[in-house]
């Protein structure tokens, strides 16, 4: 409606705008008509180019000029006042138009208010259950959260009081392990005091009983040595093998005396005086270590 | 803190025992018995099928080892077995008895007549060999070989060379039914077999001396009425005349070197000691006493000469450097000592040894000038030791009359050698023979 407006009042604007310009147009054209004129420069500029001619055609010319200006210029109020007669019943025409127009535009701006405002209405409402709906999954979201952290709280809790209760057995077995520890140590330490004690004991025994043996055995081999015609001074010693039961299964001559005969005569005797008197228990002999034997011959 | 040092004691109770676990008893045997050696000499083997050896090897070697007095063997029945080489022996039954060492060996006749005779000596409880030797021989040197054997196991055995295979020389004097005597000078095997008469005579044969190689033999007769000295060849009974001065010569001794004799002469008024220089014949003059001095005897090492001397009131021996004529007394034990003969080792001197009337071979010892006797009987003469200082031959007189014997220098064996008829005088043992 309001373009409609500006474009009739542009319209009429560019007529005018057009007339104007055709006045003007006619005005120049004539001298323009005549032969270009050469002007003179512009600071001796002759603001007229008097040209000689006769007055009388001049003044009737003129008087044409004139005349046919006045006709033109009637004309032209004519035109013109036509114009604005026509401009006056279009603009008559065009007001009530736009009367008319801007009633309807009133009456469709009211509907369309109207039916913003319906639709705002509708919107809003819209908006408002939409917003009711999101408060609502909010809410839900809420309650899950909440209840997944109750769950979860619940969880750590059990997760504590299983892994206390884990840390409190773990101590328990500890405690009873390093009780049995103690007892258990406490027992090995009195059956080594008393091994050792006992070992003590056999210990005094066997060196008293080592005595007797090395002297029997001393005895034994010394009557088996024969010393004729061996020079004096001489040493050697001998490592004597035996088997429980006394044995000799073996003997090497470990130090030799420098003389040939007086080793064989020592490793001579050893071996007649074999089987040596040794505890008839193995057992015994064993723990007398008897196997193994050094005799030092130093007569 | 209390269980920790309980605990370390009985730690290191524990090192303690298996230390002393860990090591080997120790015995020391510091005394012996002085016993003969157990040897068995097995009857040899021999190469034929018929006959016998002309010889019982093990018979003589047996012997030998016996009168040493060093041996104990057994007899031929007592043996477990007779084996005649050494993978025959069965080493558990010796043991069994006891045996410590054996002796096996074989005779080999061969075709040409000659003799091998191998042998070895075995350590019955090492069961391995001690000794084993392979001997050429002939039929009439089998005991020879065998003393020769004799000798090597008693090196073996002891430790110093036998003196078996040696010779001796003595006097013997036959009393004939019409009362001339008979003296022979004689030499023999060292176990009295084999006498060989080097001499006879109607007067008496005195003071044999062997040379030191055993080739000759000085020796004092009487059969020119007056005392002589005279050397003879044993192999070959050629003989001359070294000493045959006014008086006495008498007494005569080789000196180590073979070269010179030392006597006893008077031919100055007085028995004085001498040595004769048998290159030149010269005599140097070692004594010069009033009394008498007589019996020169070597030293093993030719500087000093023993002789026997009344000089001090009774007979004693006395030592004279032969460098330097100084003289010294070396025994005082006893009222008579006479007749000295050095050890092989110069260390002990052997003499009869005379108490109221009782004369026994005594050992003077030169170190402590003690004199130790050795034998016990009333009539003990003329000792000699063996070449290897074990034995001291001597006579011996009794009920039967003279006889020879001897005893080993440690006193333990006594032993009669088996002679033949008549009285023994004057046994002198000879020198090693060289191998």
């Amino acid at each position: 409606m309001l373009t409609g407006w500006l474009l009739r009042i542009r319209s009429l604007a560019f007529s005018i705008l057009l007339h104007v310009l055709a006045a003007v147009l006619l005005l120049i054209s004539f001298d323009f008509s005549a032969k270009p004129i050469q002007l003179p420069p512009v600071d001796n500029v002759n603001i007229v180019d008097a040209v000689s001619v006769d007055k009388k055609e001049v003044e009737k010319e003129l008087k044409r000029l004139k005349q046919t200006e006045a006709d033109k210029k009637a004309a032209e109020k004519k035109r013109l006042q036509e114009l604005e007669a026509r401009e006056k019943k279009a603009r008559e025409k065009a007001e009530e138009l736009k009367q008319k127009r801007l009633q309807e535009e009133k009456k469709l701006a009211e509907a369309k208010k109207q039916k913003e405002l319906e639709q705002k209405r509708r919107e809003e409402e819209q908006k408002k259950l939409v917003q009711l709906e999101k408060e609502k999954a909010e809410l839900e979201k809420q309650r899950k959260l909440e209840e997944e952290k109750k769950r979860k709280a619940e969880e750590e809790r059990k997760k504590v009081e299983e892994e206390k209760k884990r840390l409190e057995a773990e101590a328990e077995k500890q405690r009873k392990a390093e009780e049995a520890r103690k007892k258990a140590e406490a027992e090995r330490l009195l059956q080594e005091q008393l091994a050792a004690e006992q070992a003590e004991l056999q210990r005094q025994q066997d060196a008293t009983l080592l005595q007797k043996v090395a002297a029997a055995i001393t005895r034994k081999v010394e009557n088996n040595f024969n010393k004729t015609g061996l020079e004096e001074g001489l040493s050697c010693k001998l490592r004597v093998r035996l088997l429980p039961g006394g044995d000799v299964v073996d003997v090497s001559v470990t130090q030799p005396s420098g003389n040939d005969i007086f080793d064989r005569r020592a490793r001579t005797a050893v071996q007649k005086a074999s089987p040596l008197p040794v505890p008839e228990d193995a057992a015994t002999f064993e723990r007398l270590n008897l196997r193994d034997i050094t005799f030092n011959f130093t007569p | 803190m209390r269980i920790t040092f309980s605990k370390t004691v009985a730690l290191l109770f524990a090192c303690l025992l298996s230390i002393s676990r860990a090591q080997a008893i120790e015995i020391i045997i510091d005394k012996g018995v002085e016993d003969p050696i157990p040897v068995a000499i097995v009857p040899f083997g021999w190469s034929q099928s018929a006959n016998l050896p002309p010889t019982d090897i093990a018979e003589v070697i047996k012997s030998d080892l016996i009168r040493s007095g060093r041996f104990s063997t057994m007899s031929e029945k007592d043996l477990p077995q007779k084996p005649t080489d050494f993978k025959s022996v069965n080493f558990r039954d010796w043991r069994l008895l006891g045996m410590e060492n054996l002796v096996v060996g074989q005779v080999n006749l061969a075709a040409d007549g000659t003799y091998e005779i191998t042998f070895r000596l075995i350590d019955v409880y090492k069961g391995k060999q001690i000794a084993g030797f392979r001997i050429p021989s002939n039929s009439k040197q089998l005991r020879k070989t065998a003393h020769e054997i004799s000798d090597i196991i008693y090196e073996k055995l002891i430790g110093i060379r036998g003196a078996f295979a040696t010779r001796i020389v003595y006097v013997t004097l036959n009393k004939k039914p019409d009362g001339t005597k008979r003296y022979a000078l004689q030499v023999a095997d060292a176990d009295g077999y084999n006498p060989k008469v080097l001499l006879e005579s109607g007067e008496p044969l005195l003071s044999p001396a062997w040379s030191p190689d055993g080739r000759q033999i000085a020796y004092v007769s009487f059969e020119g009425k007056n005392s002589a000295i005279y050397i003879q060849d044993v192999q070959t009974g050629k003989r001359q005349m070294v000493a045959s001065n006014q008086g006495i010569n008498s007494a005569p001794s080789w000196s180590p070197d073979g070269k010179r004799l030392a006597l006893t002469l008077s031919k100055d008024g007085n028995p004085e000691i001498y040595i004769l220089h048998l290159a030149t014949k010269s005599l140097t003059r070692i004594t010069n006493n009033a009394a008498i001095d007589t019996e020169p005897s070597w030293s093993s090492n030719g500087k000093r000469l023993a002789f026997t001397s009344d000089r001090g009131g009774s007979p004693q021996i006395y030592e004279v450097s032969v460098n330097d004529g100084r003289t010294k007394r070396v025994s005082f034990n006893g009222a008579y000592n006479a007749g000295p003969v050095y050890s092989p080792d110069d260390s002990s001197i052997a003499v009869v040894h005379g108490n109221s009337g009782v004369y026994k071979i005594g050992l003077l010892d030169l170190s402590s000038g003690q004199v130790t006797t050795l034998t016990d009987s009333r009539m003990d003469e003329s000792p000699s030791f063996s070449p290897n200082g074990h034995m001291i031959i001597y006579t011996t007189t009794g009920a039967s009359g003279t006889a020879l014997a001897a005893i080993s220098v440690d006193g333990t064996v006594h032993q009669r050698l088996a002679l033949q008829n008549g009285e023994v005088r004057e046994p002198v043992w000879g020198p090693f023979l060289n191998r």
